[in-house]
């Protein structure tokens, strides 16, 4: 103790500096690190041998590694964002065996006290043990005395571990000792008796907080009682590349409950808490603890605490997700809570409460990485070559495009007067309706353009102009325009290419039915992927949620069929307009 | 050196096998007035395109011989010189229209060239044309008068020494044209050469010194103006003013109100009144009469001034306005001032079957309606042709042939004339005639209105002032300047907003602020603050009743439709049922969930609105320009917005049009329905094309260079408040988007960095 305060005091002078390297202490019970900075990894190395590694989540300063110490000095390497490498010996004067003593077994390891009296809470009529663990730090002979019965333990290596396990009787105590080399030690394990039906109704789960951080306090970042996971191929990408929060180390809990039971009764008592998630009756896959493979198929994560007589306590019960096995969408699952009081087989309190988990759509993200990619571009072209174009073409095809933006403005407007009564009865659904107007009537529009001007750089004009138009008479300007207008640009110049309708003239003098394939392959295929990246930004952006049939059906038709029909129109009329233009 | 040299010039069209022009040898000097006429379609208006050097830039044809203004190629010179050497005003001076304001119009071309001074030289050119002296006064606000002198004042602005006109007075009545033929001649005296091309003779032979007649692409004749061969111009289908027989003859017009012809034997057509008509926001009605009554044979002429209610009594008639009771036995057809919008088929035969085509008559009837129509107009060897790609004259015969194969009683007529020569306008107007049907036309041409017409009525201030029984002249001239008072343009109203007050960038940020804090936000609480953050500059600017209502409904289509659409495809758990529909549910939360989600939308439109009604549209653009968004970009847009109105009222005459010719458009099969709506287009389009030519010719003529940066006539300057109100809503957004950006992340599981848990909880809990 006097060690630990003094290495705090050191660490409270030395921040008033710069961030001291963590102070280390080794002792009977393993590795102490106390830090400034959170600890994140400890590892414990002798002789070129690592005896002990172990991470730390959350943003704890301190950090304790049990394990028994040679008598020589260890290697103790510590992760604080930056790694220290610190070293320490264990006293020379301790006992070459450590014992400790589980009261009832399944309780906490405590060490062994030195001389005097165990109290443990024991349920008439049931049966409970007492383990007493041997850790050897150098080879010895250990002779203990459990009750009546005497036993001799040879400890013939460093680290030998030995586990005595006896029956603890509730009507009496029992006598422990333990007789070492350098010393002995005696202990008097006293039961008090308590009905097992009695303790149901002393003990009360009083708050029960999900998520949690390592500590029990609420993880604030995110929603309650949730699951939120990114999308499924976005994990993918993350563990794959080793990247992120849980990408790094997968191990980690996702969080943690915190459960807080009140015990009203005389004495203390102890519990376990058992936590685990079902899917239908069966232990859902994704929650199970597969990193320690300690279930056994039970699915079952489990913590022990000591609750006092009359007061609170909370353990925090940690949450894991195998995230790779858990659909997109919004999913659920049933967690179910037990606490058994040790030496009970029985829980005496149960909570089971549905565990929701929503995943984004991989399908979003890629949607919108796309339209990212895509808007990018798209304003990249536009801001190279409009200056190019304003510069080469001339005033007649200038004013011409700003006619059809006009024409394609007073669409807009008319068919937004329109949709806005429609919208009021179809809601979502009138963009199907006033779409057939207004999809049509401006692509055909844009493709009877594209007829008069057969080049690169007329679709973005026209739809530069229609937007800034649109922003001067209505206000309608928004960051997120870069995102819906630059990709616009970017598919629909890229299609009318591809389609060969901005690589000269030449195709407009074919058949009927070959400019109508080319139109249509142009604006229709331009059309699907920016309703698709608009639909996708509009979800990320907006945090709107859409059903999988209503985005088929926008992509189907206002992103598609009715694009295929504008040009089915705009084949014969534009090439009427034609004779106008020359 | 002259001010135009003609050596052997000519021009072929691009789809003409021979020239349109050629031949022309001419000089113009400094300080001329000369008229150039001839019959429709003669190459008047290519040769002075030819002169303005637009053919040899836009024209994709050959340009034969050579032209020269002050000595260099036309089609040569940079915008700037373009500006400085000479000027083009066309036909119709709404196409021509630049900017917004009447000073705007003018220092255009200054800007162009970057004169000096512009301010002043604003009022003088101004005062110079008799132009109202405010610099702000919208030009949709004019006369049609006012806007040709207008476009003309602007297109002399950068002193250019050669001027050139195509048909200038053919949209304005006679006082408006002998007021702009008085200018002209200023002009000239002022020792710039004038070329004026026009049809109305007896408005401009008084006052030019020159006038060269052509025909068939060459120039005929050119004499002084006492010396012109009448004998010539009959030939042309023109002719000499004075020698008119009807000339001498006299309309005894009598004043007041005379609803109803003095025959009363002949069968009542129509009958309509008491007609009033007020277009919005105006001051005065616009149409205040009693009654009118259209008796079978009966050929009413309407006269008046620009302005004088004569295109809102016809629309009234037609059912364009709701004016009062019209009670009609029979078909009325009416046709357009322009008559280009009643044309919206693939073929002239498409075009002049539709109408019995839509009145479920047979193969053989319908080819017989179209046949004599098409030979009652003259247009039997067009039939095959697309009416769009016809010469103007050709096109207007077309319009009247597909109203005469619908056997319409009554026929309605808005100024059909303008442009026209006098052979094609003859042949029209006999056409029309007919014991069984009546027919109302608006005019300015009194002697178009002695010859055909029965009956006169003459019109002022939307009521009728006197009418008479056609036998002599016509009535006295009228007021233009009054005329120009009275002659807002319908439906029109010019946003202006008082200079001050925040500067338009900085507002642009704040919307742009806006929007980025709708994405940013999440909570019901931040983004309801942000919606009454923004709702609250509209309180300040008061919003007008129009923008409420548009307002109010766009908030409720917005907040509607979002609710309905995350009830129904709210996808998080738990989730209630709320309605139960088959199998579309409507979720409890994801109402909620869109109530809060409209929020967003409401405040970037509410932001929107503020942003629209309280800064004028030319401020907003040159605030973009200060912006660096790119002067011609930022300049076709402003153009290409204050076209809207006329564009959509294009767009509802051919609506009305077509269903005036054929059965209701509702009334047909979605497919059906849907095609025609794009059909409709094809006149709206075809009108933009000429529009657009328009536009660059005068943009061509006023030194428009989409790159070159111009002087700019409205500084503005970012005061302490608004730097202040800027900084403040930059570092609020920026901070606030980037904790969410951290936040995201974070729950992306990208980055998780211990020490910002308390941002991520606030931004949980607050955005």
């Amino acid at each position: 103790m006097l060690r630990a305060l003094t290495i705090a005091c050191v660490l409270a002078l030395g921040g008033c500096a710069q961030p001291a390297a963590p102070a280390v202490e080794c002792d009977d019970v393993g590795v102490r690190v106390v830090s400034v900075e959170p600890v994140e990894r400890v590892e414990v190395w002798s002789d070129g041998d690592r005896l002990a590694r172990r991470s730390f989540p959350g943003d704890s300063t301190e950090a304790r590694l049990a394990l028994p110490l040679p008598a020589s000095e260890v290697e103790v390497r510590v992760w604080t964002g930056e790694r220290h490498t610190l070293r320490c010996t264990r006293p020379a004067d301790e006992p070459l065996v450590d014992v400790q003593l589980a009261a009832p077994a399944g309780q906490t390891l405590a060490p062994f006290p030195e001389t005097g009296r165990v109290q443990f809470v024991a349920f008439e009529g049931a049966d409970a043990s007492y383990a007493v663990v041997l850790t050897a730090r150098e080879p010895s002979a250990v002779t203990l005395r459990l009750g009546g019965e005497r036993l001799r333990v040879d400890m013939t290596a460093p680290g030998q571990r030995e586990v005595i396990t006896r029956p603890l009787p509730s009507d009496r105590a029992t006598e422990v000792v333990v007789e070492g080399p350098r010393a002995v030690r005696k202990a008097t394990l006293t039961p008090w008796t308590v009905g097992a039906g009695q303790v149901g109704e002393t003990l009360a789960l009083t708050d029960l907080v999900f998520p949690t951080d390592a500590a029990g306090f609420v993880d604030v970042a995110r929603p309650e009682g949730r699951v939120t996971l990114p999308g499924l191929g976005w994990t993918r990408l993350l563990a794959w590349a080793g990247l992120g929060t849980r990408g790094q180390d997968r191990e980690l809990p996702w969080g943690w409950h915190a459960v807080t039971l009140r015990n009203a009764g005389e004495k203390p008592l102890d519990v376990a808490v058992a936590s685990r998630v079902l899917e239908g009756d069966e232990p859902a896959e994704a929650f199970r603890p597969v990193v320690r493979d300690e279930d056994g198929g039970t699915g079952l994560v489990t913590a022990l605490l000591r609750i006092p007589a009359g007061g609170e306590a909370t353990a925090v019960v940690p949450l894991f997700v195998t995230a790779a096995v858990l659909p997109e969408g919004a999913s659920e699952f049933t967690h179910e809570l037990t606490v058994t009081p040790l030496g009970l087989s029985k829980p005496v309190l149960t909570r089971t409460q549905p565990l929701r988990v929503s995943r984004g759509s991989s399908w979003v993200a890629v949607g919108f990485a796309l339209a990212l990619m895509a808007a990018c571009l798209g304003v990249g072209s536009a801001l190279i070559g409009v200056p190019r174009w304003l510069r080469t073409w001339s005033t007649t095809d200038l004013t011409t495009i700003a006619v059809f933006a006009t024409l394609g403005f007073v669409i807009t407007a008319f068919t937004a007067v329109l949709s806005s009564g429609l919208a009021a009865v179809l809601g979502p659904f009138s963009m199907l309706v006033t779409g057939l107007l207004s999809d049509c009537l401006r692509s055909a529009l844009l493709a009877t353009l594209i007829v008069l001007l057969p080049r690169r750089g007329t679709a973005t004009v026209f739809l530069l102009l229609g937007w800034l138009m649109g922003g001067v008479a209505l206000g309608a300007f928004s960051p997120t325009d870069f995102v819906f207008v630059g990709s616009r640009i970017f598919w629909l110049e890229l299609f009318l290419w591809i389609a060969g309708l901005t690589r000269g003239g030449a195709w407009r003098d074919g058949s009927p039915v070959s400019r109508f394939v080319r139109l249509a392959g142009g604006f229709a295929g331009a059309s699907l992927l920016s309703m698709a990246g608009s639909l996708a930004s509009q979800i990320v952006l907006f945090r709107l949620y859409y059903a999988a049939w209503f985005v088929l059906l926008m992509l189907a038709l206002p992103g598609f069929l009715y694009d295929v029909l504008a040009c089915l129109l705009a084949t014969s009329f534009a090439a009427s307009l034609r004779e106008v233009q020359s | 050196m002259s001010a135009l040299t003609f050596q052997g010039a000519g021009y072929r069209y691009p789809s003409g096998e021979e020239p349109a022009v050629q031949g022309v040898d001419l000089a113009v000097e400094s300080g001329q007035l000369v008229l150039l006429t001839g019959p429709t379609g003669c190459g008047k208006s290519t040769l002075i395109r030819l002169a303005a050097g637009l053919l040899g830039r836009h024209g994709g044809g050959d340009v034969l011989g050579s032209v020269e203004v002050q000595g260099e190629d036309p089609a040569r010179l940079t915008p700037a010189d373009r500006a400085r050497q000479l000027g083009f005003v066309s036909q119709t001076p709404d196409r021509q229209l630049l900017t917004a304001t009447t000073g705007d119009e003018i220092a255009f071309p200054l800007e162009s060239v970057g004169a000096p001074g512009i301010a002043s030289r604003v009022t003088q050119q101004l005062a110079q044309f008799g132009l109202p002296g405010e610099h702000t006064r919208s030009t949709q606000a004019l006369s049609g008068g006012q806007k040709q002198r207008l476009v003309t004042a602007s297109a002399m602005a950068a002193g250019a020494g050669l001027l050139l006109l195509d048909e200038p007075l053919a949209q304005l009545d006679p006082a408006g044209a002998a007021a702009l033929m008085a200018r002209l001649r200023g002009v000239a005296d002022a020792g710039v050469a004038v070329v004026v091309v026009e049809h109305r003779l007896s408005a401009t032979l008084p006052l030019v010194d020159r006038v060269l007649v052509m025909d068939g692409g060459r120039i005929v004749a050119d004499s002084s103006p006492a010396q012109v061969d009448a004998e010539l111009l009959g030939r042309l289908g023109m002719r000499l003013p004075g020698t008119s027989p009807e000339r001498n003859a006299s309309v005894p017009l009598e004043e007041g109100d005379a609803r109803e012809s003095s025959d009363e034997e002949r069968r009542v057509l129509l009958e309509a009144g008491p007609l009033r008509h007020r277009y919005r926001e105006a001051d005065q009605d616009a149409l205040d009469i009693a009654g009118l009554t259209l008796r079978a044979g009966e050929r009413v002429a309407l006269l008046g001034a620009n302005g004088s209610g004569k295109s809102t009594l016809i629309g009234a008639l037609a059912g364009e306005h709701d004016a009062g009771a019209v009670q009609s036995r029979g078909r009325v057809l009416d046709l357009p001032q322009d008559p280009d919008l009643a044309l919206f088929s693939a073929t002239v035969r498409e075009e002049l079957a539709h109408g019995a085509k839509e009145q479920r008559l047979g193969d053989r009837a319908v080819q017989g309606r179209v046949a004599a129509a098409a030979a009652a107009t003259s247009v039997q060897d067009l039939l095959d042709r697309s009416p769009h790609a016809l010469s103007r004259g050709q096109r207007l015969r077309v319009a009247v042939a597909a109203m005469l194969a619908c056997e319409p009683d009554i026929v309605l007529l808005d100024e059909p004339t303008s442009g026209q020569d006098h052979g094609h306008v003859e042949r029209m107007m006999l056409a029309l005639r007919s014991e069984e049907r009546a027919l109302l036309f608006a005019t300015h041409d009194e002697a178009l209105a002695q010859r055909h017409a029965t009956r006169v009525l003459r019109m002022e201030a939307g009521r009728f002032v006197a009418h008479g029984e056609v036998r002599g002249d016509a009535a006295p001239a009228h007021d233009e300047a009054a005329a120009g008072a009275a002659s807002a343009i319908p439906g029109s109203m010019p946003r202006s907003a008082p200079r001050g007050g925040l500067d338009p960038r900085v507002r642009i940020a704040l919307l742009i602020c806006v929007g980025v804090l709708a994405v940013v936000l999440s909570r019901a609480s931040s983004l309801a603050t942000l919606a009454l953050l923004c709702a609250f500059p509209l309180l300040l600017v008061g919003v007008p009743r129009r923008w409420l209502l548009r307002g109010g409904l766009g908030l409720l289509a917005i907040v509607w439709s979002t609710v309905l659409s995350q009830g129904l495809f709210y996808a998080e758990l738990p989730r209630v049922p709320l309605v139960r529909a088959g199998p579309l549910v409507i979720w409890t939360e994801g109402v909620l969930w869109g109530l809060v989600q409209s929020l967003r939308f409401v405040s970037t439109l509410l932001a929107g609105l503020a942003l629209v009604i309280s800064t004028s549209p030319d401020r907003l653009y040159s605030a973009l320009l200060r912006l660096r968004i790119p002067y011609g970009l930022a300049f076709l847009s402003s153009m290409a917005l204050r076209t809207v109105p006329e564009t959509a009222r294009s767009a509802l005459i051919v609506r009305r049009a077509r269903a005036r010719r054929g059965r209701s458009l509702w009334a047909r099969s979605p497919w059906a329905w849907l095609r025609l709506e794009v059909e409709m287009l094809r006149p709206v389009v075809a009108e933009s094309l000429r529009r657009a030519r328009s536009l660059a010719e005068a943009l061509d003529s006023r030194g428009f260079d989409p790159l070159v940066p111009r002087t700019e006539r409205h500084p503005s300057r970012i005061g302490v408040g608004g730097w202040g109100l800027l900084g403040t809503a930059v570092v609020v957004t920026a901070t606030l988007a980037a904790g969410r950006i951290l936040f995201v992340l974070y729950s992306a599981e990208v980055l998780y960095l211990p020490a910002l848990r308390p941002l991520y909880g606030w931004v949980r809990a607050w955005l």
